[in-house]
């Protein structure tokens, strides 16, 4: 169970991302502990997919702090960073993004591989997610597979290192109703068996419903749907970011460990 | 909208897209790459006309008008021609004598030579020295104009004879100067390629290769634009609105090349151009004259690749947008019909009847070339899962990858592979047969290597007073022999010579004719009668005597050999213009082995060996360019990964395993198989090894290269990939 001094998982603080000609988003702020899903909803080039990179950092944001697992991405070297992201983050892309000539299992364990796992042991944990998450072994490369098991295994490969915080882009956006329904049940079940935070972004109302907590993300600003305050900026005077506001939980969530690794 | 505006902003679509595409950087300098080799290479042609075509009119304008062809012309001047040799390079040499004043002098020259002058092309001077030529044909009176001479680099000598040389009836009557119609009877084409054989050449080395390149180049990055122009036929644009979009995104990078390609003849139109590994000096003047020809190349070959590269578009509509690995059929016929190839090559030269040989040895070749890259796809394709399943159990990524590809699209590595074991085979070919070109006058160069010019013969034996004369004036270290040979039955040589001449080669001095063993002479003097003949089995013999009163015999030749004191080494050009000032104007001073065609082989060699670098080169870029592509693909592939699981060993792992690893077996490997190939040919022709060490060595750097840019390129596509579908 997450304490209440246990730091967010994800901490972004008064974020502005500008592209050329305007502002994509401003003073975004938002938080999620562990063991909790946020699901972000907006309209098509609201800057949805520009705030998941921002938080992956592979774009550097104008103003404005991430900090994934209790670490300022922004303070961090290219190595460091890549570092930080293989350790603590995982990500499932709208088109699974798997590598077309690789087998599932292959695939999931290449992440575990790049990460420094041994083989054997990345073998055994990609055989083991490859099963929890219900892909059937299959020797052939990956796009033999319907598109939900593609995306399942998208999700496997994402959860092979363990990651404290898992991002999705519209993971559902490329399956049909049934594959979607089975992809979403998988998604927000992972934050309670895993422990890790899920920040997913879709447009899909369905989905997004299931998420602990909504958010739009609307002509720049991110907004709480059905919440009980509104987003504010952090509390500099006392030197302690406030996560309160937006870190609205609707319950305390159990989560099988507290991770905050740097 | 008007068809006219429509297509004017489907171009600029096209013109705006060329470098956000897919491979768009690597297509864009490829296509400029490509058109300039493009335009350099018709340019070549262009030029290679205007240059035989100004040599052969400059040949003409300096060709005599020989009285005997015309009759009825007046004769005004005595002309005639001989050989020499300078740095192993035959050429022309002109002895006049104008009968009569106020007569036009060869073109290229101010005005007649004086008795006992000379001009000289600058070649000749430049490569001689002054010094020597003016030793060997008289004062130098001048230079010769680029005007007499076929080319900048030729190497000529008009040349009058002394009053008490001039030997008239060794001449022959011209009226002047010019001719209208063949090809000349002297110059320097005669030591070169023909027209056609060259332009075989050029089309075979540099034509076909460059024409590779441009449909490599055309196609690079092909998916993406396949897949705009299927999006904009299904849109309902017509087939010219489309063409107008793919040649927008083309024409940038198709006049930046046209561009270079102008710049880089520039100079050529400006000054005369040596092209390297041959002798050769391309004239600015030829090259002017072409000017209007190579300005229409430089529309046209822009315009021919723009037609190309809109005419070039898929049919039928790509099936599927979903990833999916390439796979391409096996052949497996490749397996068999390869060793088969192989064998018959290596094999044939003992089996076949002489006479079918080197047809059916060329054609075996040519067999093994073309089934090489198919027998090595499947072996890479049969190899590429095993390697996918050690690097696995291994935990090496890098050779997971590479192993996983190499199954699924096997054509990136066997484009790779085959375009180096091909260039290699080309050049170790090349490297045996220019061996064998020279090969034929190896006995000549290894003459002189042993000898150098320590024993000289001249020719002619002229009358006695001359030949006193001539004796006389040479230094007191060089001593003469007069040399008969008889041609009856065996045939006899008959040396004759003063005593200090005969004890130079160790010979007793005795006014009766002697006859000496020729395993057991002097070596100089062994190397000359081998030279002549002896070793056949001629008798030798050997007397005391004038060397000046040697009679003539019916079927016998005479002429001198000189010999320095103590083995020196002789100076070839003060002899010559000794000879030349006393025993007769044409008298000439050679090493013992004549050359002859050695000059000629060399040229062709060296030619051969230009052309080929330049093929070799253009089939290496263009596998190179395949190669970077599909690795550029790959890094877009990987980058998804790579954002969960960055590391930029990763590329670096993948590069070497795919392409550094089967690009260093194949050059191997790749030698290894030429080198027995060509066995045949190098049984006749011994070759360098040491060519082969730099032939492996560069290849080895080529491959290193490509690997470190194929790695940077798939990191930096990865790098600038960002998720989509917001």
């Amino acid at each position: 169970m997450q304490g209440q001094d246990d730091p967010p998982v994800l901490d972004i603080q008064r974020l502005t991302c500008h592209v050329p000609g305007r502002t994509l988003f401003e003073d975004v702020t938002l938080s999620i502990g562990a063991g909790e899903s946020v699901a972000v909803t907006g309209p098509s080039g609201s800057g949805k997919s520009t705030l998941l990179m921002s938080i992956l950092g592979l774009i550097r944001p104008a103003e404005g702090t991430v900090r994934v697992a209790g670490a300022d991405l922004g303070a961090m070297s290219s190595r460091a960073l890549a570092r930080h992201r293989r350790r603590n983050m995982g990500m499932v892309f709208q088109f699974g993004e798997l590598l077309p000539e690789l087998s599932p299992l292959e695939n999931v364990a290449l992440a575990g591989l790049l990460g420094g796992m041994r083989p054997k042991e990345a073998d055994r944990r990609a055989t083991d997610l490859l099963g929890e998450l219900g892909v059937h072994p299959v020797d052939g490369p990956v796009d033999t597979l319907s598109g939900g098991e593609r995306q399942r295994t998208a999700v496997a490969r994402a959860l092979m290192n363990e990651p404290a915080l898992l991002l999705a882009d519209e993971p559902t956006g490329s399956l049909d109703p049934a594959h979607r329904h089975a992809v979403t049940e998988l998604l927000h079940t992972l934050p309670a068996t895993r422990g890790c935070a899920l920040l997913l972004v879709t447009h899909d109302e369905a989905v997004a419903r299931r998420a602990d907590r909504r958010v739009t993300l609307d002509a720049g600003r991110l907004v709480p749907q059905d919440a009980t305050a509104t987003p504010q900026p952090p509390d500099t005077s006392t030197g302690r970011q406030r996560t309160a506001p937006l870190n609205w939980l609707p319950g305390a969530r159990s989560t099988s460990r507290s991770r905050a690794r740097s | 909208m008007t068809t006219g505006r429509l297509a004017s902003q489907l171009w600029r679509i096209g013109a705006s897209t060329a470098h956000r595409a897919e491979a768009g950087r690597i297509r864009s300098w490829a296509l400029a790459l490509a058109t300039a080799l493009l335009t350099l290479a018709v340019g070549g042609l262009a030029v290679t006309d205007a240059s035989f075509d100004g040599r052969t009119q400059r040949t003409l304008e300096r060709s005599p008008r020989l009285t005997a062809a015309y009759p009825d012309e007046p004769v005004r001047a005595l002309w005639r021609w001989d050989p020499a040799e300078a740095d192993g390079l035959a050429y022309d040499v002109i002895h006049l004598e104008p009968l009569m004043d106020r007569l036009t002098p060869p073109p290229g020259l101010p005005r007649w030579p004086l008795p006992g002058e000379s001009f000289v092309s600058r070649a000749l001077l430049d490569a001689s020295g002054e010094d020597a030529v003016a030793a060997q044909y008289g004062r130098l009176a001048g230079v010769i104009e680029p005007a007499g001479l076929e080319a900048p680099g030729e190497f000529l000598v008009y040349t009058r004879p002394t009053a008490a040389m001039l030997d008239r009836s060794v001449m022959q009557g011209i009226s002047g100067f010019g001719e209208t119609t063949g090809t000349g009877v002297l110059g320097e084409h005669l030591h070169y390629f023909g027209k056609a054989e060259f332009l075989a050449a050029y089309a075979g080395f540099v034509l076909l290769p460059v024409a590779l390149l441009v449909a490599i180049a055309v196609r690079t990055g092909a998916t993406a634009r396949d897949r705009r122009t299927m999006l904009l036929a299904a849109l309902g644009s017509s087939r010219f609105a489309r063409a107008c979009c793919t040649a927008g995104e083309a024409a940038r990078p198709v006049a930046l090349g046209a561009a270079a390609g102008a710049v880089a003849t520039l100079p050529a139109l400006i000054i005369d151009v040596p092209l390297p590994s041959t002798t050769f000096i391309l004239a600015a003047r030829d090259v002017r004259a072409a000017a209007p020809l190579l300005a229409g190349i430089l529309v046209a070959v822009p315009a021919a690749i723009l037609l190309v590269t809109a005419l070039a578009q898929p049919r039928r509509r790509a099936r599927a947008t979903r990833p999916t690995a390439v796979r391409t059929r096996r052949a497996t016929w490749s397996l068999w019909l390869f060793p088969i190839a192989l064998l018959f090559t290596v094999r044939v030269v003992d089996l076949a009847p002489p006479d079918t040989v080197v047809v059916l040895y060329a054609t075996g070749y040519l067999l093994v070339l073309v089934t090489l890259p198919s027998a090595i796809g499947t072996c890479v394709s049969l190899l590429g899962p095993h390697l996918a399943t050690l690097g696995y159990r291994r935990g090496a990524a890098g050779l997971l990858l590479a192993g996983r590809r190499m199954a699924a699209a096997p054509h990136t590595v066997t484009r790779l592979v085959a375009a180096l074991v091909i260039a290699i085979g080309i050049a170790v070919q090349i490297q045996v047969w220019t061996a064998s070109l020279t090969a034929a006058g190896q006995g000549a160069v290894d003459s002189r290597e042993r000898l150098g010019t320590s024993v000289l013969r001249v020719a002619p034996y002229a009358e006695p007073a001359k030949v006193q004369a001539f004796h006389d004036a040479l230094p007191p270290e060089v001593h003469a022999l007069a040399v008969q040979v008889h041609a009856e039955g065996k045939g006899q040589v008959e040396l004759v010579g003063d005593c200090p001449a005969l004890r130079e080669l160790r010979i007793s001095c005795n006014e009766r004719p002697q006859p000496i063993s020729f395993a057991t002479s002097e070596s100089r003097l062994r190397e000359y009668l081998g030279g002549v003949g002896a070793a056949d089995g001629m008798e030798v013999v050997v007397r005391s005597g004038d060397i000046a009163q040697l009679a003539a015999a019916a079927d016998a030749g005479r002429e001198l050999v000189l010999f320095g004191t103590g083995g020196q080494q002789l100076p070839l050009a003060t002899l010559n213009g000794v000879a030349h000032r006393h025993l007769a104007m044409t008298a000439r001073v050679d090493y013992v082995l004549n050359g002859g065609g050695l000059g000629k082989l060399t040229i062709a060699a060296g030619w051969l060996r230009l052309l080929s670098t330049a093929g070799i080169t253009i089939v290496c870029l263009s596998a190179g360019i395949g190669a970077i592509t599909d690795f550029l693909r790959f890094g877009r592939e990987l980058a998804p990964l790579s954002v969960i699981a960055p590391g930029r060993r990763l590329y670096g792992a993948v590069a070497g395993w795919s392409l550094l690893l089967p690009a260093a077996l194949a050059s191997l490997a790749g030698v290894g198989l030429a080198w027995w190939l060509a066995a045949p040919v190098r049984s006749v022709a011994p070759s360098d090894p040491l060519g082969l060490a730099s032939l492996t060595s560069g290849a080895l750097v080529c491959a290193l290269a490509l690997t470190v840019w194929g790695a940077a390129t798939a990191l930096r596509a990865a790098t600038g990939w960002r998720p989509g579908g917001d």
